[in-house]
């Protein structure tokens, strides 16, 4: 009881709190944004046109177009390491004493230690995407070769050491996965399908789809990780104006109707949302829909090119990027309307959220 | 007349820098290119360096009006771009902002 007592009381001293990393695309820097102001900006971060940050407790990471992995304090805001895997990379995953960096030139995937000095280099022949983790296994498709390779973790005493596996013939020029616990979902750009592995039995399905839009595709969709709710995965479509919507075991449940070609699928914290964004003479706008009807529920059309979003868990907010206006866009997501706009960032792409713990 | 002849002729000059300024390579790049390639570096698509190393102006034409064809005849194995239909001057300042991103080999 006494117990009990004492976290309630440290519950009400502390409270979690979210600070924003937002890419500059064109300025190498990051625009830090916290209680709805730019604070300042990490500078000198390399070439941020596809700018990634993740967190894992208290370390922030960075990959950038030109291939540099950063490592920076989210709390004092200092850069701390930084080392050159490539000419040109795409994504990373961190993992427990492990950093693994998907590039695109030089078709490899490096394995770096948590202070950025380089363990293992995977070398491919192809562009790599969609890296990701599960248990000790480490997953991405080789973007060239129409393939997806796993590979497992064999070090011992905390030591890393990849080796290869199995690997999976999958559907033409695979452009980005996630993980639903133990599947790995990976989307194609030339296959009128995507492809599902299961990481338990290492076995893989296409899981083919009907649609048959061919429009021109002026933005490569993401799949990132926010794209699946309680009971369903939400999917872009490639080359057509619709949100794709199928059930756990990938049963089909509908096609969304969207505006515009969808390139971010972002569920909000509470899943009763999903955010989506476009490509084309759509960039501008971005549609929610209710993840019960699937119907839209909301579109709000800004002043520029939308280039990416996040929802906030700290409050009922859904942090917008409008990058032409050197903006970013607060919406209400009670009210559904535009609260506030933040300022002092230049030309915003990725949002990216630090969260800690503040008494 | 010749007064008239001189105005036309100052008038056509005129309208055809227009139209020829009126399309900016960065911006037609900002607004077709840029979700798949990159200036210097490989994205989803090659980079605008790498294609100016290897392609004439009028390949680089004929591979963004006709990709499908085109990529055959360069012997690709498949092409992943598609086709764009853009204006005369929309394609002229695409193809010059792709060059100038060629390297001056020493």
């Amino acid at each position: 009881m006494k117990l009990l007592l004492v976290i309630f009381l440290l519950l009400n001293f502390v409270n979690a709190k979210e600070r924003f990393f937002v890419v500059e695309r064109e300025s190498n820097s990051l625009a830090v944004i916290e209680d709805g102001l730019t604070k300042t900006h990490i500078k000198d971060m390399h070439n941020l046109n596809h700018g990634v940050v993740k967190f894992d407790k208290d370390d922030g990471y960075l990959i950038s177009r030109d291939g540099y992995v950063v490592k920076f304090n989210p709390k004092t805001l200092k850069k701390e390491a930084e080392y050159k895997t490539s000419k040109s990379a795409i994504g990373f995953i961190i993992g427990k004493n492990f950093v693994a960096v998907a590039n695109y030139d030089d078709k490899s995937v490096d394995i770096l230690d948590r202070d950025l000095k380089p363990i293992q280099k995977i070398k491919t022949g192809s562009k790599n995407v969609g890296i990701k983790l599960y248990k000790d296994l480490l997953i991405f498709a080789q973007m060239d070769s129409d393939k997806v390779s796993v590979y497992k973790n064999l070090g011992k005493n905390g030591k890393v050491k990849f080796e290869l596996l199995k690997e999976f013939n999958v559907g033409k020029m695979p452009f980005d996965a996630m993980i639903q616990g133990k599947d790995y979902i990976v989307g194609f750009f030339l296959t009128k399908g995507f492809g599902v592995i299961d990481l338990d039995k290492l076995k893989y399905k296409l899981i083919k789809i009907t649609l048959k839009g061919n429009k021109p595709v002026l933005k490569v969709p993401h799949f990132g990780f926010w794209s699946i709710s309680k009971d369903k995965v939400f999917i872009p479509a490639v080359g057509d104006n619709k949100v794709l919507v199928y059930s756990k075991d990938f049963k089909f449940i509908k096609d969304i109707n969207m505006k515009g070609l969808p390139v971010f699928t972002s569920l909000s914290p509470d899943k009763k949302y999903i955010a989506v964004t476009f490509s084309g003479k759509d960039f501008p706008t971005i549609e929610i829909v209710d993840t019960q009807s699937l119907n839209i529920i909301k579109s709000f059309t800004f002043d520029g090119k939308v280039l990416h979003l996040r929802w906030s868990t700290e409050y009922p907010e859904l942090y917008v990027s409008v990058n032409d206006t050197n903006k970013i866009a607060v919406i209400d997501t009670k009210e559904w309307k535009i609260e506030r706009e933040i300022y002092q960032v230049e030309k915003p792409s990725g949002i990216f959220i630090y969260k800690y713990l503040k008494k | 007349m010749k007064t008239i002849i001189i105005f036309i002729s100052i008038s056509t000059l005129l309208f055809a820098s227009k139209t020829k300024d009126s399309f900016d390579g960065k911006e037609v790049f900002e607004k077709y290119c840029w979700g798949c390639h990159h200036q210097s570096a490989e994205a989803f698509g090659p980079s605008f360096k790498k294609i100016a190393s290897k392609r004439s102006k009028d390949e680089i034409k004929a591979m963004i009006v006709d990709p499908k064809s085109v990529s055959k005849l360069f012997g690709y194995k498949r092409n992943a771009m598609p086709p764009f239909k853009l204006k005369n001057g929309e394609l002229e300042a695409i193809s010059d902002y792709i060059l100038s991103f060629k390297e001056d080999k020493e």
